[in-house]
């Protein structure tokens, strides 16, 4: 059984990646002016060619290193309701309001979990809303709206 | 000096019994039992959650209630991992070796009233060490310059992240995505905007509150839907009569917490180490000079209390690198800092001259929650066993829910929010990446200052890389980030294959 780390494969290319895109971005719309006067640019790209750096360690070791390693574990599920559910906050709060946001992103978030359901799901969006708007609408007095009128 | 002390300890009481100041101890205290006794929500989740109101809170209360979250659920972690043998925060992984060993013999009573007078002793002992260390090095460091500054903060960074993330590479590339990700917006000196692609609501920089409930909170609850699981609790050995310990448990308990308060409060100073590192190595000093060391991870009560003192101590030590040299050893600390800047006040060496109301109410602010957690943490059982049946089904929503109010309330602007999403999705590749969220918190909390300080270091020695070299305490400064460096590196690349640091993550 010998085979790569596909995580560090995977780590360390995005890794470079990144670091070549914020040193040659930064390289390409910053003054990097000189060591007694530094420009802005100066710090991001000698921290993009350092992050490249580890990016390339990384992808070294993962090769030269072989034996058993986990694959990564994306859970794409929970992934996808979990960031779908946030989205649908960001989409709703300032369009509907905070009550039906959060109706909203209970019901979205819930659908992470394998046992499917719209009863439950629902009533306790329903409390977490009431508990939202008492909190920090009445109780803090916060500029966060229980509803809004869409038109 | 011992009138000066007095004198700061009345001052601090005054500020800590302030009742505003007395409430939000207590109910920071409650919170981090609270969330240390439920597994699936860390410290650091928790106090990203809260950060936002932090906004509306005049500084010092915000501190004393952040600060007490943060020790608070190093006790409560103890309770869920001697009755449920779940660690309910990383650093009580080790107190379920012999704490869940010893609730099955039905001594749980006895394990929780130990690990509780173990941790209270921690406590008070790292406490006592930031009254008169803190002042100490306050002085020394008044003296540095901006050259000495940027070689503490990359001695700390590296530490960091080579000493507390399994993999020293991936810890520091970490660190160098943080500050990178910290350089995002106008630039001091010039106005040029960095990194900005034209959204004019960067040009304040990345926010810290979206970046930490991204990373922190959205990440943790992605990872925890379906591997948290509700858990039956046995209620055998919990009334107060089977509570009291026999002689022999005293006997067996008083010399292990204070080693491991000694062990705990010299690794909470150090950049990396802290409560999680400090509690492992408590443990195994104790196996190691235990005269019947087998009975270890069958329920021997020096394992659990050693551990125990040391991490409570640990959490308390670690307010002195932060709080005098303004530089976090751990991404909690790296918080508290940003909770203090957003506020405008910078924490290092004039800290303590500056505002000793503030800091002396926050020492003074630690007793009194070290006093209402030995409190509270008793009667309490009973609730947080019923805590720990609330299935997390019910928990995750309504996590997600504070999280997105939390974020958008700080300036109303629902761009915070889609921060929250990206950055949350990019925190759980990340995380399947093996890569640790904790470095680069404190790389993005640090960056700017770094900048900062090399920029006017370079100024000043009109452009002579050289100046780093030539003063000495930089240069010892560097010479140890350079050790600390090669041995990480090395390590790295001598690893067996399949054999990954088997540490959870610290927070």
């Amino acid at each position: 059984m010998s085979g790569y780390d596909i995580k560090d494969l995977i780590g360390g290319a995005i890794l470079i990646a990144l670091g070549i895109f914020a040193a040659v971005f930064a390289a390409m719309t910053l003054d990097v002016g000189d060591p007694a006067h530094m420009g802005p640019g100066l710090f991001p790209i000698a921290l993009g060619i350092l992050l490249t750096g580890f990016g390339v360690l990384i992808l070294i070791r993962a090769l030269i290193i072989r034996g058993t390693f986990e694959l990564p574990q994306f859970e794409l599920r929970p992934f996808l309701a979990i960031v779908a559910s946030t989205a649908s906050f960001a989409l709703t709060i300032e369009t509907l309001g905070a009550v039906p946001a959060i109706v909203i992103m209970t019901l979205v978030a819930r659908l992470a979990d394998e046992r499917i359901g719209f009863v439950r799901p629902l009533v306790l969006g329903m409390s977490l809303a009431v508990f939202a708007t008492l909190i920090f609408s009445i109780g803090l007095k916060l500029p966060i709206y229980p509803f809004i009128r869409p038109f | 000096m011992d009138g000066a002390l007095l004198q700061n300890v009345l001052l601090g009481l005054e500020t800590a019994v302030d009742p505003a100041n007395l409430v939000f101890c207590f109910f920071g205290v409650f919170l981090g039992m609270a969330i240390g006794v439920l597994p699936g929500i860390g410290p650091l989740a928790t106090i990203s959650m809260l950060f936002p109101i932090t906004f509306h809170l005049e500084p010092t209360a915000a501190l004393i209630m952040l600060a007490g979250i943060y020790y608070g659920s190093a006790y409560g972690g103890s309770t869920t991992a001697i009755l449920l043998n779940v660690p309910g925060s990383p650093s009580a992984a080790v107190a379920c070796l012999d704490g869940y060993p010893m609730a099955k013999e039905g001594r749980a009573g006895v394990a929780l009233l130990l690990t509780t007078v173990g941790s209270f002793i921690g406590g008070s002992i790292g406490i006592l060490l930031m009254m008169l260390f803190s002042p100490v090095i306050a002085d020394v460091a008044l003296d540095f310059g901006p050259a000495e500054y940027f070689s503490l903060m990359v001695l700390g960074l590296v530490a960091a992240s080579t000493i507390a993330s399994g993999s020293a590479i991936k810890g520091l590339a970490m660190v160098v995505l943080g500050i990178l990700l910290g350089l995002v917006g106008s630039d001091i000196y010039t106005g040029a905007s960095r990194y900005t692609f034209g959204v004019e609501e960067l040009y304040d920089g990345i926010s810290l509150v979206a970046l930490s409930m991204g990373i922190f909170g959205v990440v943790e609850v992605i990872a925890s839907v379906n591997s948290v699981k509700g858990g039956t609790v046995t209620r055998e050995g919990l009334d107060f009569r089977s509570m009291i310990p026999k002689r022999e448990d005293w006997r067996r308990s008083w010399m292990p917490i204070l080693r491991g308060t000694g062990i705990g409060a010299f690794l909470g100073t150090l950049p990396g180490a802290g409560a999680l590192i400090s509690s492992f190595m408590a443990y195994s000093v104790e196996k190691r000079i235990s005269k019947h060391p087998e009975e270890f991870g069958k329920g021997a009560v020096e394992g659990i209390v050693s551990s125990e003192s040391a991490n409570n101590a640990a959490d308390q030590t670690s307010f002195i690198p932060a709080m005098t040299l303004g530089i976090p050893g751990s991404a909690t600390m790296a918080l508290m800092i940003g909770v203090l800047n957003i506020h405008g006040i910078t924490p290092g060496p004039s800290f303590i001259a500056e505002r000793p109301y503030m800091f002396w109410g926050l020492v003074m602010s630690f007793w009194i929650g070290n006093a209402i957690l030995v409190v509270l943490n008793i009667p309490l059982i009973g609730v947080w066993v019923k805590l720990l049946t609330v299935p997390y089904t019910i928990l995750y929503p309504a996590i997600l829910m504070f999280i997105c109010i939390g974020v958008y309330s700080v300036e109303n602007l629902t761009f915070h929010v889609w921060l929250v999403v990206l950055l949350g999705a990019f925190g759980y590749g990340l995380r399947v990446l093996d890569f640790s969220p904790a470095p680069l918190i404190l790389g993005f909390v640090l960056g700017p200052m770094m900048e900062e300080n090399f920029r006017r270091a370079m100024l000043m020695s009109r452009g002579g890389f050289a100046t780093f070299i030539d003063r000495p305490i930089s240069a010892a400064l560097i010479v140890l980030t350079a050790i600390i460096l090669i041995w990480g590196l090395a390590t790295a690349f001598r690893q067996k294959p399949g054999v990954t640091a088997d540490i959870p993550q610290e927070e």
